[in-house]
């Protein structure tokens, strides 16, 4: 192996471009993987580094997806077992696990854009923890609140309304 | 708030709106539906049943050999069965399972698995009702294993580790997550049979990702109960640490609770000993005991509530009752009575967990109507589960195998198939998409 990592810079929609480890990149995101692998034999012999366009992504955004993405995907950082081992003792915290809430821990617009990256990098893990960041907030929400929250209009008529709380109204 | 801001989450596309929805509770999921109607739509699309976390998906069974008879350990078999089927024999089991590489059909026991019966046709989450994945894993130490039961997705099975001791696997059919759980370091060898089906499992990820198992043993003849809890990777021990009054009532019957006399609700583990119902914290630890349901005044010495459920958030128990003319009249004009002299009903109660802990009875229904039959011998059946979300009870005709649905708001019954290998134990099957040993 080489002592010096190989890197690819991405590109935001914004054009801001960041340095990762494509080593780290690759194992975190399919679709960059694919992009990676569909440029790599034209760059086998060029020293030149790749910038890949993610179109999708705003700087802002993609920067924290490379934050998780360097804490949870480079095996340098990321000491013991592998991360997605699921045999782990059940009492053991994961290690990551408070970077894990202090990052899904921001308001609903940030969230909701790294939902939308997740999918479109397809980082499986990232977006499992976005998507249950978002579920967190409806629960024990008032309806008004949640519709607050994801700013919802309310376009049941009243007596759909009244219809539809009825049927539910277990739930409340 | 800006424009562009509000339209975040409205703006979101179904699939990634579903994956959210997903990984909510039961109970938000439904209060969901207020929300707008495009939410509403989306839930109740048949599309997302596989990927929301209310339905009941189907029923795990099977393995209904004995030790030396030959019996399918669960090469997958899995019966499709049409939702609006309405009468007998409406599946054809096609059983080929026997193919057992594991052994030679020798000293098999009750595994409890390798049948699904699915409700929902072909929209169902796809399980594998051998358990493939977790055959495959070949784990050391880890002999035949016995479905014991599931609580809100998760499965839980007992193995045998030596004669004298079981472990367990608790797993997560949708997304093959599984933990293993030692066994207790318990002092004496008790039946592990008996062992097995003395231990709950509870798991409520509206609460927490961690589950526990509760299991209740006879030791130097004093109850004790041992709990298991995920987070901290341990046993505890303890007595019982209930008053006299309530072990004595609890007893030595303890060893012979019905598997069907149990259900988690909120939480706490809910079992019912004659006429009692003991709430019991995931600890061991009782909350409270409850009478169970009754219409009649008088204690019934035969009384006997025979299941215990949970729907729609409540617990529900569901006894039988005879002698319509006891009924208050109340509760009479509310029976739906097959116009049969016969008066024995089956009712279905729940209990109002608006801290006064009253039973509200729900329906009843006469066994005439439920079965067409009455008072014939071998005229036995047992309620095995109730619907996660709708007014349905699920029952096994035990002269034919038959298991049926009854409808308490269309009061229509409705055959569901016939249980192959006659097993009478019956594992509901509502998948859970959650990451269960996350935090």
């Amino acid at each position: 192996m080489a002592s010096e990592k190989k890197v690819v810079f991405l590109r935001s929609s914004d054009g801001e471009a960041f340095e990762v480890s494509e080593e780290v990149i690759s194992a975190a995101s399919v679709t960059i993987k694919g992009m990676i692998d569909e440029e790599s034999p034209s760059r086998a012999d060029t020293a030149a580094t790749t910038t890949l366009a993610i179109p999708n992504v705003t700087a802002a955004t993609l920067s924290r997806v490379l934050h998780y993405v360097n804490k949870h995907f480079d095996a340098a950082a990321v000491v013991g077992r592998p991360d997605d081992y699921i045999f782990c003792a059940p009492g053991d915290e994961h290690p990551l696990a408070r970077f894990d809430d202090d990052f899904v821990d921001v308001d609903n617009d940030t969230l909701i854009d790294l939902v939308h990256a997740a999918e479109y990098l397809h980082i499986k893990k990232l977006f499992d923890l976005t998507c249950k960041a978002v579920a967190d907030k409806l629960k024990g929400r008032t309806i008004d609140q949640i519709r607050e929250t994801f700013g919802i209009v309310n376009d049941y008529t009243v007596e759909e309304e009244v219809e539809v709380y009825r049927e539910n109204s277990w739930a409340f | 708030m800006d424009r562009a801001k509000r339209g975040a989450v409205a703006g979101l596309p179904d699939d990634i709106l579903v994956q959210i929805l997903s990984r909510v509770s039961v109970k938000d999921l439904h209060r969901s539906k207020c929300v707008s109607k495009a939410w509403c739509g989306l839930i109740a699309d048949p599309l997302h049943r596989k990927e929301l976390p209310q339905t009941l998906h189907g029923f795990f069974y099977g393995g209904g050999g004995y030790e030396g008879e030959h019996s399918d350990s669960g090469e997958d078999s899995e019966e499709d069965v049409d939702d609006s089927a309405s009468d007998s024999d409406t599946t054809e089991d096609d059983v080929n399972g026997d193919d057992d590489e594991e052994d030679d059909g020798k000293n098999q026991i009750f595994t409890g698995y390798g049948h699904f019966i699915n409700l929902l046709g072909r929209s169902a989450h796809l399980v594998d009702p051998s358990f493939s994945f977790l055959r495959r894993l070949q784990l050391p130490g880890i002999g035949k294993l016995r479905l014991l039961g599931s609580c809100n997705g998760l499965l839980l099975f007992g193995h045998d580790i030596d004669l004298d001791s079981m472990g367990f696997i608790v797993c997560n059919p949708a997304t093959e997550q599984w933990a293993a759980v030692p066994c207790s370091q318990s002092r004496p060898p008790t039946d592990w049979h008996l062992r097995a089906s003395q231990t709950y499992l509870v798991f409520d990820p509206a609460i927490s990702s961690h589950f526990h198992l509760v299991m209740f043993l006879q030791e130097d003849r004093r109850p004790t109960v041992h709990a298991y809890h995920s987070k901290t990777g341990a046993w505890s021990h303890s007595d019982i640490d209930w008053t006299e009054e309530e072990k004595k009532r609890l007893h030595l019957d303890l060893c012979y609770l019905e598997a069907y006399g149990a259900a988690v609700v909120n939480g706490m583990l809910y079992l019912v000993e004659e006429d009692q119902i003991f709430q019991v914290d995931f600890e061991g630890k009782t909350r409270g005991v409850i009478p169970a349901p009754s219409s009649i005044v008088e204690r019934n010495p035969d009384y006997n509530a025979i299941f215990l459920g949970q729907s729609q958030g409540r617990l529900h128990c569901v006894n039988e009752e005879w002698g319509a003319e006891d009924f208050p009249s109340e509760l009479s004009s509310r029976v739906h009575i097959g116009g049969a002299d016969d008066n024995a009903l089956l009712s279905i109660w729940v209990l109002d967990d608006n801290g006064t802990q009253q039973w509200v009875l729900k329906h009843s229904v006469s066994l005439l109507h439920l079965f067409g039959k009455l008072g014939e011998s071998g005229f036995e059946y047992g309620v095995v589960a109730i619907h996660p979300d709708r007014n349905l009870v699920f029952i096994i005709q035990y002269w034919n195998w038959q298991l049926i649905s009854y409808d308490m708001d269309s009061k229509e019954v409705c055959a569901l198939g016939t249980l192959e290998h006659e097993c009478t134990s019956v594992t509901p099957f509502v998948p859970c998409f959650l990451n269960f040993l996350s935090n």
